[in-house]
């Protein structure tokens, strides 16, 4: 069991120390109160001791960094254990905790450090009662209040089940624009610690030293930045503390730059002068209330007009880019902020419509074997399942089959070159009270439809009580959009970045239709498919689209 | 050669256009009716100023034992301050004159109106021509408001240009207006001895200014002797024994307030009668010619600058507006914007101001951060022995925007600069803290009212 060595928070002004000199390195046997390394704060140098007898597993930072209080700056203990992901950087007050690792990388007894960003992680989130009233959160900052306290303890994310889930019965799991409306709506929402369309936590991420530098509200829009940790106001300059080099904070002073702003490349993603001089560089001219402007509101001055003296960005293209009006809210109407999931859709609907090429087909289909397959599915399966398949169901299970045969389809863009992703997640756009979420359902082309079916329905309850863990509304690469549930036949759905298409369904309906050369009334169901003309071409597209459609009209092919 | 663009004013708006215009190449005739340069040069600004150096001077001299210098009582010499007047407005009307002449500008002397939609008859002294071109540029100015109030009319009730022009210096001194022109001719006449009563019909003084700046001139009158109602109304004038009297409704009542003279400074009207605006289609009323950013009218081809298109009135907007007029019609993308538009008021001390007031700011829903640094804590104010006034800086707190500056001070007029630079750059309360001031400077006051906007003023006692 390793031993987290953390820096410790000298007083409650102290929010970072730099390390001076490590006194020990990996490998070497420590006993406790051995000094481990110097640190010096704004007031002082002074040692810190080793709290526990053991190996040094791991030194998190190199001499000279700049570590926000109470982060994990170290390992101690046996060689060969296995250690967290990544430090967690701990909320004052709170004692260093020892965390249990389960097989998975899953921590099963951790608690969440308050300071730590949302969602920035995939594997190894904590679960469990959040311990502090995290006031963290989105919401409380956009609309410039206080964020208020949460009640407390509140669970955070489900993965924990019956570890501090709030007692009572759950209600009862429905997708949303399936037959299974009206079976008992969620309970009230709370506001979700989630960000919407995150990308980048799960898989791959490098278990850095760093605690993630993820820009606030940065240029970083549609690769999915976690939603950050939103500081309540006393404890705003810790939360958003950033992980940089000296020098980089030189160079940033320099030009002007705002470090939130920009990727690391350094260990960790530790930003380092490099990256400051190329993205100051990069950056087109705008005025600084523009800047402050453009990066609270996470809008990209890169591809804005400006209109001010010498061509530069002034705060009124900024506004104007984000649909924003500058000017205070006029008498008259109902000011609503928008802020939380609001913003972030607002956000993520205007980068996917500014920056995709979209093209919708459209097909109708004849479903009438998917609604004689769904019956009797449901017939089989709700005894054991305790609730009926739908249709979203079966849904997912043949676009996940449709992409894992249509590889371009299930793909995104990465700068200048096109990724065909290996896996298959498939999302389904969900309308909560909170606005609209999209839990994903992972590996949907491996999983059995039952198994799709639970996921889905549990992933759905998560979204509804704003409980998602970290990656269910993230990391898809594919989208699902019902609305046949209202009555919509076809419409043109907007691509979730950073995805490639997107399926929007409409109503299924008795319509005549011709079979056979004779006419019928059959069950017809028109199927919307819209697609980044910049990453796939028409004809791919519609073969996909034409699968889909197959599947639909002959669901047992899913046998095949 | 064809003309491309006419332009109807040489005030500060038209022979700002017709110099754009030349510069980019057009081919421009000038038409004005009197002297080049306008009410700005010839009545306005450039003739207020001139005499205020000599009541400046006024001033310095009876005030020398306070530096040390010994000198005699001052006297004003009126006659020769006018002379010096009019040899400073000779001399820029003539550099406007040389300017217009070597950018190639035709200047017709003439009165010009519309006889049509495309063309121009200009009544000069040499008969009357035709004239036309592709766009007009239309900067006929202003003229002073005529008050409807009984005895406006009777001699001895002046205007802001006659009271320029007085031949001797009167006894004393009705000024009617507290605004700008009546607050500089205020400072003006009683700097030079003059008894003056100022009547505002606002409850302050400076009412578009913001309230402390208002606040702060009423206090600066007052030392200078000045005797001041607001609240207060002009009913009629009526002559006097030794001139005129006026009677004012205030809100103790009636009074009434005999003068020598009587100074009404109630505002200007844009130029438009008279000009067949009509007949060429351009869509006017009483607060001027209609315009657009670009300062094209409702005839597009035919453009507005200046005075004539009502707001501000103000020399500087004047020509902004005339080189943007003159961009426009010359295809090139021009627009004005007024979020910036500094005004100054030429007192003792002076006033200047650009962007919202505190009041203004608060009212469209701004989280406002105010930051105020006074004079007399500034060490080259104390040096020069200037130390009222303050400088107050308005900012909204989200991002430190700076939304206004307002100054009352020696040199505010120069001061506001770094406001107007501000503003227009949209820098933020960080840009203004972080600029380097030089030591000793007036400006260094700026700098502290960002500080303490910021809540961290360092050369005022916590």
């Amino acid at each position: 069991m390793a031993h987290e060595v953390i820096l410790p928070q000298l007083g409650e002004t102290m929010n970072e120390g730099v390390i001076v000199r490590w006194l020990v390195k990996e490998g070497d046997r420590v006993q406790k109160g051995d000094p481990l390394f110097q640190f010096e704060s704004d007031k002082a140098v002074l040692d810190v001791e080793a709290p526990a007898a053991g190996q040094v597993l791991k030194l998190l930072y190199a001499e000279g960094a700049r570590v926000p209080v109470l982060s994990v700056v170290a390992w101690i203990g046996e060689p060969g254990e296995a250690l967290p992901a990544r430090p967690q950087a701990r909320h004052a007050g709170e004692s260093p905790l020892t965390l249990t690792l389960s097989p998975k990388g899953e921590r099963v007894g951790g608690r969440l450090p308050a300071s730590e960003p949302f969602g920035g992680r995939g594997e190894g989130q904590p679960a469990g009662p959040q311990p502090s009233p995290s006031a963290l959160w989105r919401e409380g900052r956009r609309e410039g209040q206080p964020a208020a306290p949460q009640p407390s303890p509140s669970p955070l994310w489900g993965e924990g089940k019956g570890e501090g889930q709030p007692a009572g019965p759950q209600p009862s799991p429905s997708p949303l624009w399936g037959e299974g409306r009206g079976e008992g709506q969620p309970a009230t929402p709370q506001p979700s610690p989630s960000p919407l369309w995150g990308e980048g936590g799960g898989e791959g991420q490098p278990a850095g030293p760093q605690p993630s530098p993820s820009p606030l509200w940065g240029e970083g829009r549609g690769e999915g930045q976690p939603a950050a940790p939103q500081p309540s106001p006393a404890r705003t300059e810790r939360a958003a503390r950033i992980f940089a080099s000296p020098r980089a904070r030189r160079a940033a002073a320099q030009h002007g730059v705002d470090l939130k702003a920009i990727q690391g490349s350094g260990p960790g993603g530790r930003i380092v002068e490099a990256d400051v001089l190329a993205f100051a560089a990069a950056q087109p001219r705008a005025t600084p209330l523009a800047r402050k402007v453009a990066a609270e509101a996470g809008v990209g001055l890169a591809k804005l007009a400006g209109s001010g003296p010498g061509g530069r960005i002034t705060r009124a293209d900024v506004d104007q880019r984000r649909g924003a009006v500058s000017a205070p809210p006029q008498a008259g109407g109902q000011a609503v902020p928008m802020a939380g999931v609001r913003a972030r859709i607002a956000e993520r609907m205007a980068a996917s419509a500014r920056e995709t090429a979209p093209v919708t087909l459209t097909t109708e289909v004849d479903a009438t074997r998917l609604v004689e397959a769904r019956t009797r599915l449901k017939a089989a399966y709700s005894a054991e399942l305790g609730f009926d398949i739908g249709y979203n169901d079966l849904l997912i299970a043949i676009c996940a089959r449709a992409l894992r045969e249509h590889p371009a389809l299930n793909s995104r863009l990465e700068g200048d070159s096109i990724r065909l992703l290996d896996e298959v997640h498939v999302g389904l756009a969900v309308d909560t009270e909170r606005g609209l979420l999209v839990p994903v359902v992972r590996h949907a082309d491996r999983l059995r439809l039952a198994e799709i079916a639970r996921t889905l329905r549990e992933l759905v309850a998560r979204a509804r009580q704003g409980q998602s863990g970290p990656d269910e509304l993230k990391g898809g690469t594919f989208t699902i959009t019902n609305l046949g549930a209202y009555g919509i036949d076809a419409f043109t759905p907007i691509i979730n970045l950073p995805e490639c298409a997107i399926l929007g369904v409409g109503r299924i309906a008795p319509r005549p239709a011709v079979v056979d050369g004779q006419l019928a009334v059959r069950q017809r169901l028109w199927l919307s498919l819209t697609f980044d003309h910049r990453l796939v071409d028409g004809a791919p597209a519609a073969r996909f689209l034409q699968r889909i459609a197959q599947l639909v009209e002959e669901p047992y092919l899913l046998l095949s | 050669m064809p003309t491309d663009l006419i332009v109807i004013g040489g005030g500060p708006a038209g022979y700002v256009a017709a110099l754009r215009a030349a510069q980019l190449g057009a081919h421009v005739a000038l038409i004005e009716a009197g002297r080049l340069g306008g009410v700005c040069l010839n009545e306005g600004c450039i003739p207020t100023k001139a005499l205020l150096a000599g009541a400046e001077v006024y001033r310095l001299v009876a005030e020398a034992a306070r530096f040390g210098v010994r000198a005699g009582p001052p006297e004003a010499d009126w006659p020769a301050m006018q002379a010096r007047k009019a040899e400073v407005v000779g001399k820029l009307v003539g550099g406007v004159r040389m300017l217009l002449e070597r950018a190639g500008v035709e200047v017709i002397a003439g009165h010009a109106r519309f006889s049509g939609p495309q063309s121009l008859a200009v009544e000069g002294p040499g008969g009357v021509q035709t004239l036309a071109a592709p766009h007009v540029i239309v900067a006929t100015g202003s003229s002073p408001l005529r008050l409807p109030i009984p005895g406006a009319d009777l001699p001895g009730v002046l205007d802001s240009s006659a009271a320029l022009d007085l031949p001797a210096l009167p006894q004393s001194l009705l000024v009617v207006g507290g605004g700008a022109v009546g607050l500089e001719l205020a400072t003006l006449f009683a700097g030079l001895g003059v008894r003056v009563t100022l009547v505002e019909m606002l409850p302050r003084l400076a009412p578009l200014a913001d309230a402390d700046v208002g606040d702060a001139l009423r206090t600066a009158l007052l030392l200078q002797g000045v005797k001041v109602h607001v609240n207060t109304r002009i009913a009629a004038i009526e002559p006097a024994a030794d001139g005129l009297r006026a009677r004012l409704e205030g809100p103790q009542g009636e009074l009434s307030v005999e003068a020598e003279k009587v100074l009404l400074a109630a505002g200007r009207q844009p130029n438009v009668a008279g000009l067949g605006l009509e007949a060429a289609g351009v869509r006017f009323g009483r607060q001027g010619i209609a315009v657009d950013e670009r300062m094209a009218t409702s005839a597009g081809y035919i453009l507005a600058a200046g005075d004539v298109v009502g707001g501000s009135m103000l020399a500087h907007v004047a020509m902004h507006q005339g080189r943007v007029a003159a961009e426009s019609a010359l295809g090139r993308p021009a627009r004005m914007r007024y979020e910036a538009v500094p005004s100054c008021i030429f007192t003792q001390p002076e006033a200047a101001s650009v962007g919202l007031t505190e009041q203004a700011a608060r009212e469209q829903g701004y989280d406002v951060r105010v930051g105020r640094f006074p004079f007399n804590g500034n060490g080259k104010a104390i040096a020069q022995g200037q130390v009222d006034g303050f400088v107050k800086v308005v900012a909204e707190a989200r991002y430190g925007a700076v939304l206004g500056v307002h100054i009352v001070g020696p040199h505010a007029s120069d001061l506001i600069l770094e406001g107007a630079l501000g503003l227009t750059l949209e820098a933020t309360l960080d840009e203004f803290a972080a600029t380097i001031h030089p030591h000793p400077t007036l400006g260094e006051a700026v700098a502290e009212a960002a500080l303490a906007a910021l809540g961290r003023p360092l050369h005022l006692p916590a």
